[in-house]
């Protein structure tokens, strides 16, 4: 009875021995981690994604080659209270930039009338826009909110990426910085 | 004994054969339930441990979109793993990968266990080496317990340092890249920023405060007026989002559709009878809206 007992003791201290591993393993793995706060950010340098879809003006875009020069590509929503803001930094910038400078917006999950309406109130009407209803764009440019800003170079790589609003200084900064000398 | 000690091997045995065929042997599942299922290994990058699964961000949304419309396409869930990879990086997938040290993470939890048996099972089979007088195998000393835990324990420190030397850390990249990740608060001092990103994170009365704070800072602002409002409704407090919305949801403005909506589901929630006529109002603004299917079927009763 007491060998018995104590054989029951060994098993229970190997379960408790396996929880252990297994709680190491699972805090291994980021089980119980939120957002990680230094993961590089795996787009950067990185060829930029393709942009296919449906402009609000019904013109259809392929986007897959960047030859010309610096491209922004900035991810929004009406529903987005800091997009609000940010909107007429971009159109802004937009209007001044040089000809070597092309800036895309992908609407993401909204409605062609919610966006227009939004457009012309803060008077960003020309700014290019292609709708992504379903999301999907934004995650292939691995977004994780709205507003996100991606600047991408002559070679078609991802060179810089700011979640939250941007300012047209920080836009003009990024394009010195990543336009063809 | 033998018998006994034979019998609990063979049942150790078929519990996991059955589990390893389980896994990997189901019946086919369908779109929705491999999604599901898919979407419950992946982890919703604005929502501090929820998967896409359980989350109900836009993010989380668009992504469980892209898992579906992936696997409509034919492309298996290890694809569909390895493309999210590429975009959000190792961190966007819960369990951990087959690849590199990740078999070790996988292999060492049934190996422990196995062993622990193993060795149990054979000192109840075999008489000690030292015998007893009766001829029965000794309990398992001292010096056993402490090796075992030794081992154990080694292992169970070594896995997690393998695995975080496995992943790649670029702290400068990420500092210049991510500054908000961590904590929607620390970046970025515009309140709607914040309030934005704490509601992405699905942290509504968290969110709640700095939409507050947002207000003070844009008092003009309908757009976070009714925002304000929407976590008011999110946070149970329907009976004070009226105030905030009404005025615009009167409007002709661009905001008229998103604050007919938050207006319509407070009324909804208070049981006021004009909730149907609001929302039915929101669908006319904007048939579009993201929002609208549901609410076609919340008026439909559904």
């Amino acid at each position: 009875m007491r060998r018995s007992w104590r054989e029951l003791r060994v098993v229970a201290f190997l379960a408790a021995a396996v929880l252990v591993v297994g709680v190491a393993v699972a805090g291994a793995c980021g089980v119980f981690r939120g957002v990680p706060e230094h993961a590089p950010d795996p787009l950067v340098d990185e060829p930029a994604p393709a942009v296919s879809g449906t402009t609000l003006g019904g013109r259809r875009v392929e986007l897959s080659s960047w030859s010309r020069g610096v491209t922004v590509v900035n991810i929004w929503a009406s529903w987005c209270g800091p997009c609000r803001a940010e909107l007429p930094e971009i159109a802004a910038f937009a209007r001044r930039a040089d000809d070597g400078v092309d800036v895309l917006t992908i609407d993401t999950r909204d409605g062609p009338a919610a966006a227009r309406s939004l457009l012309a109130e803060v008077g960003a009407s020309d700014l290019p826009v292609v709708q992504d209803p379903q999301g999907r764009l934004a995650v292939a440019w691995g977004a994780t909110g709205v507003p996100e800003t991606f600047v991408v170079d002559a070679s078609g790589t991802v060179r810089a990426r700011s979640r939250g609003a941007v300012t047209q200084g920080w836009l003009e900064d990024q394009v010195r910085r990543w336009a063809p000398r | 004994m033998r018998a006994r000690a034979l019998g609990v091997a063979l049942v150790v045995t078929a519990v996991a054969v059955l589990a390893v065929l389980a896994l990997t042997h189901g019946p086919d599942p369908s779109v929705e339930q491999q999604t599901r299922q898919l979407a419950g290994q992946l982890r919703c990058p604005t929502c501090g441990g929820e998967s896409v699964a359980q989350s109900d961000a836009p993010m989380a949304r668009s992504m469980r979109s892209e898992v579906a419309a992936q696997l409509r396409s034919g492309r298996s869930a290890d694809e569909v793993r390895a493309w999210f990879r590429d975009r959000y990086g190792d961190d966007v997938v819960l369990a951990p990968s087959r690849d590199g040290v990740g078999w070790l993470l996988w292999l060492v939890p049934p190996a422990a266990l196995v062993a622990g048996l193993s060795v149990v099972l054979v000192r109840r089979r075999r008489p000690s080496a030292t015998g007893t007088r009766s001829g029965r195998p000794e309990p398992l000393g001292a010096r056993t317990l402490t090796a075992t835990a030794v081992v154990v324990l080694a292992v169970g420190a070594a896995v997690p340092a393998l695995a975080a030397r496995d992943r790649p850390t670029n702290p400068d990249s990420a500092a210049a890249a991510s500054p908000a990740a961590a904590d929607p608060s620390a970046a970025d001092p515009d309140p709607a920023t914040v309030a934005q990103r704490l509601d992405d994170a699905g942290r509504f009365a968290d969110a709640l405060g700095a939409w507050r704070r947002a207000s003070r800072a844009h008092p003009d602002s309908d757009a976070v007026r009714t925002r304000l409002a929407f976590d008011l409704l999110r946070t149970g407090h329907a009976a004070r989002v009226p105030p905030f919305v009404r005025p615009l949801a009167r409007t002709e403005g661009s905001g008229r559709a998103f604050a007919l909506l938050v207006l319509g589901l407070a009324q909804r929630d208070l049981g006021r009878p004009t909730a149907d006529a609001t929302l039915r109002a929101f669908l006319r603004a904007d048939p579009d809206h993201p929002a609208a299917a549901q609410v076609r079927r919340l008026l439909a009763g559904r």
